[in-house]
């Protein structure tokens, strides 16, 4: 008969995390030099990773953010304390690299290795050229939806509040943005009109002329499903015992398998639940 | 019939879109003042139209019925001009965010070659909008050039010849000079400005 003993492994695995965790109290030095002898820097990493917060974690949390902002045909929340983090990191590396090239210039040492400088450099140009995308990919579908923006701000039934929707700056460049448009518009167009269509948010005309998000727009997602180790309530096992969740297509009235690992074809409202609480990306 | 000035209009707005996507220099065309006018004019004389009517409403289904057809052609009007405006101003925006977020912010009238082919309320909204882009760049986002390049960078460094002439141009990072056809082999942030202002050429 064969044990699985896998469990009790795993339980001696964390325990000598816990020794690391405890050495790192008492003295940094000892630690390091513990996990690299021991051969076991990476579950050191883990333990870590779990508990705090990593650059890396958050790079890859970005890149989501980046993503599904690019393919979704809404404005998707703000990651604020995301955006924060990375910015502050942002800027001491900027310091840091400036300080070791000043460092360089002083020393003037000829073998000096400048491989890492520029793996230094050539990473922060990619980071910084990820949030310019971001960014801009937001303050386009805040110029496109403006107006709708501004009812939403307006209506008072919503969870979302437009202050978490968007950053500080967005909302002023949001704000600006509508203010000298309309102007341009009164200055240009709308002066001239009689006083019942002077109106730019004007609903009751024959053509809405609020624009809204294409809510039904067919988007490319992959399933990827809840973090390991946690349950989730909504999963369901399909015939083949693969876990997957089951979604229904309002305008059909259809139920829809979709399995984690996979990748489906889908109406933006259909997954929007699931790509709000992370279980699927838009690729 | 009224609304067909308007078609017209939608026309040349149409034509200014393809321009604008056939060719990387954008040129804004002309703003076209004879037609809007006329429009505005139209609008005007059916708002008379329509005040008549209105007085006269309450003797029949009749003018009622002349009364909500006035409307939708002033209606239509709207839609047209605002279109067309909109264009342009969206055109304008991209104009602002390829050129004038660069240093040459102050000097915007040797930038933007379009400018006389501009109405009046379109150069104020151009100033402030450039003024707005540049304000959102000094807040928390100071680090990050959100004028930059939006292609990823993938090279390190990169070749390039200069183009025009124009003397000893690079500040920020050092003295460059630029001679017409010398070549160079950068990093590529040193230069990204100076290609996005056309006095370089990427190998």
């Amino acid at each position: 008969m064969d044990l699985n003993i896998d469990d009790i492994l795993a339980d001696l695995d964390r325990d000598t995390t816990a020794v690391d965790s405890s050495l790192y109290l008492s003295s940094e030095h000892d630690t390091t030099r513990f996990s690299e002898a021991n051969g076991t820097p990476s579950n050191h990493e883990k333990h870590i990773a779990v508990n705090n917060i990593t650059p890396e974690s958050d790079y890859q949390m970005l890149i989501t953010h980046w993503r599904n902002e690019r393919m979704a045909p809404e404005l998707l929340p703000y990651p604020h304390l995301l955006i924060g983090r990375l910015l502050q990191r942002l800027t001491n590396q900027i310091e840091h690299i400036e300080n070791l090239s000043m460092g360089f210039l002083e020393e003037a040492a000829e073998n000096d290795a400048k491989i890492p400088m520029l793996c230094m450099e050539a990473e922060l140009e990619r980071l910084k050229f990820v949030i310019r995308s971001y960014i801009r990919c937001r303050l386009h579908k805040i110029d496109k939806y403006s107006l709708y923006l501004r009812q939403l701000d307006q209506a008072n039934d919503r969870t979302l509040s437009l202050t978490e929707l968007l950053s500080p700056q967005e909302m002023v460049y949001h704000d600006k943005h509508s203010k000298i448009l309309l102007k341009l518009f009164n200055n240009s167009v709308l002066r001239h009109m009689p006083p019942e269509m002077q109106a730019i948010d004007d609903t009751d005309g024959s053509i809405n002329m609020i624009d809204q998000p294409d809510w039904s727009k067919f988007v490319f997602v992959l399933i990827k499903g809840a973090e390991p180790g946690e349950e989730d309530s909504e999963q369901v096992l399909n015939d083949d015992g693969k876990p997957c969740y089951s979604v229904t297509i309002p305008d059909l009235n259809e139920e829809v398998e979709l399995a984690v690992g996979g990748i489906y074809v889908m109406r933006y409202n259909v997954i929007s639940g699931l790509l709000r609480d992370g279980k699927a990306i838009l690729v | 019939m009224y609304g067909d000035l308007g078609n017209k209009l939608i026309r040349e707005a149409k034509r200014t879109q393809q321009l604008m996507s056939s060719s990387s220099p954008a040129q804004l065309p002309m703003y076209q003042e004879e037609m809007v006018r006329s429009i505005l004019k139209e609008v005007a004389h059916l708002q008379r139209n329509a005040e008549y009517l209105k007085e006269q409403t309450e003797s029949g289904k009749l003018f009622k019925c002349q009364y909500f057809v006035t409307m939708l052609c002033i209606e239509r009007n709207k839609r047209c001009l605002l279109a067309y405006e909109k264009t342009r101003s969206d055109i304008l925006d991209s104009i602002v965010w390829d050129n004038n977020g660069m240093e040459m912010l102050s000097s915007m009238g040797s930038t933007n070659h379009s400018s006389s082919n501009l109405s009046h309320p379109e150069q104020e909204y151009i100033m402030e909008y450039s003024q707005l882009i540049s304000d959102m760049k000094t807040g928390d986002l100071v680090d990050i050039d959100l004028s930059g390049s939006l292609s990823p960078p993938s090279d390190v460094f990169i070749d390039v010849r200069v183009l025009k002439d124009a003397g000893e141009i690079q500040t920020e990072y050092g003295v460059f000079n630029l001679i017409k056809d010398s070549q160079f082999f950068v990093r590529q942030t040193d230069v990204e400005r100076l290609i996005q202002q056309g006095y370089l050429q990427k190998l």
